[in-house]
């Protein structure tokens, strides 16, 4: 059974790698529910496990994203020092809270953020499209932004469009808070950040889709660690389970990368939200002890 | 010439390749073992699985090395915008470096 047992454990985490580098939501959000309602793993080790694959998984979209240029490394910075603190705290918290408040955060987040994804349209001003890239941050063309004299302005190709597209994150300060949140939710429950990045960055910075969740990608692969060493340090990881669903994930994950850079964000966004109302169904009906629906 | 920006994508790109493609051969092998020394002491679904000895080193040599690569990219970020000029992004990746080390330090409390 050993062998049957790492095979579906493999397959289970190579869907949530797909999903996770798709949509950019890091795959924890997959992995947690699957191995704790399917294969009875306690909530902190498939917390603890999914935060390491979610390392993986990230790890394996970034590099794809950063060759592509899609990715903001500079906006990605900035985020990530206020989310790794986030992630610290909340895999420090989250060792030490029971499952049901952490089942319950879980599907809450989860719902309020899929309602966001459907009703908002995709944010459009300072976003514009060309046929040859603008200057960006880093060229000496672009030096000076709204957000405190930061260059954070970014430009990449898009095969969908068939244009650069470049943009201007706004409302930055606001977009570090919720970064914070972000990343504590990360360590919390195991689910990498992007749920809340992606959103945030499309939503309120004014970053495209497809950008948002490639910078997404690559803040978790920073980010999720502070969390993860959390649990590999207090027991909460196994070796040999990790290292079934890190490579799980990762085959999951190359799929879902080369998927993503054809896709049109609009269609990514669907996708996204009705994972999100999925997964927020089944978390609620956990926590509340609707045995019907969990 | 280059942008300090194409130098982070380019060297953030491939030491991501490289540390996933370690990690990788590492766990792959780590699990070969394990599965090759036979069936885990408990049985079922939720019980925990114990590889043999020799492959615990591998497993956990892989799992180190994919969470060692954030604290690589945020060091490979910092050096090239500080060896650029580009002190207030080094600077903020210097702090990412001593956050992701301060994990390490925090867990054991």
């Amino acid at each position: 059974m050993t062998f049957a047992y790492a095979l579906s454990l493999a397959a289970a985490a190579a869907a949530g790698g797909f999903l996770g580098s798709l949509l950019g939501l890091g795959g924890g959000i997959v992995i947690v529910p699957l191995y704790s309602l399917v294969f009875g793993m306690p909530v902190h080790v498939a917390v603890g496990t999914s935060l390491v694959a979610v390392v993986a998984t990230a790890s394996s979209a970034s590099a794809a994203y950063l060759g592509s240029r899609v990715a903001n490394v500079r906006l990605a910075l900035v985020l990530a020092v206020v989310a790794a603190v986030g992630a610290l705290g909340g895999g420090l918290v989250g060792t030490s809270l029971k499952s049901v408040f952490i089942t319950g955060v879980f599907g809450l987040v989860l719902f309020v953020v899929g309602v966001l994804m459907l009703v908002r349209p995709e944010a459009g001003p300072g976003e514009g499209r060309s046929p040859q890239p603008a200057p960006g941050c880093g060229t000496g063309g672009a030096r000076g932004s709204p957000a405190g004299g930061l260059c954070l302005a970014g430009t990449y190709f898009d095969p969908a469009a068939g244009a650069h597209v470049t943009y201007r994150p706004r409302s930055v300060p606001a977009g570090l808070a919720l970064s914070f949140l972000a990343g504590g939710l990360s360590g919390l429950l195991g689910i990498g950040g992007g749920v809340v990045q992606v959103p945030v960055m499309n939503l309120l910075l004014g970053v495209p889709m497809k950008a948002a969740a490639a910078t997404s990608s690559h803040i978790i692969s920073l980010t999720a660690v502070a969390g993860a060493v959390v649990y590999l340090v207090r027991g909460y990881v196994d070796p040999f389970v990790a290292a079934v669903t890190i490579i799980g994930v990762f085959l999951g994950a190359r799929g879902g990368t080369h998927l993503a850079r054809v896709l049109p964000g609009r269609s990514i966004k669907r996708v996204f939200s009705l994972v999100l109302f999925y997964m927020a169904l089944r978390m609620l009906a956990r926590a509340l002890d609707l045995g019907v629906l969990s | 010439m280059d942008s300090s920006d194409d130098r982070v994508y380019r060297r953030l790109a491939r030491a991501l390749r490289v540390g996933l493609s370690v990690s990788l051969v590492l766990l792959a092998s780590g699990l070969v073992l394990a599965l090759a020394a036979g069936p885990p002491v408990a049985e079922g679904p939720a019980a925990p699985l114990r590889p043999a000895a020799h492959a615990s080193g591998l497993l956990l040599a892989g799992v180190a090395v994919l969470l060692a690569l954030p604290v690589v990219q945020a060091v490979l970020a910092a050096f090239t915008y500080w060896s650029q000029g580009d002190r207030v992004f080094g600077f903020a990746a210097f702090g990412l470096v001593v956050i992701q080390c301060l994990a390490l330090l925090a867990a054991r409390l």
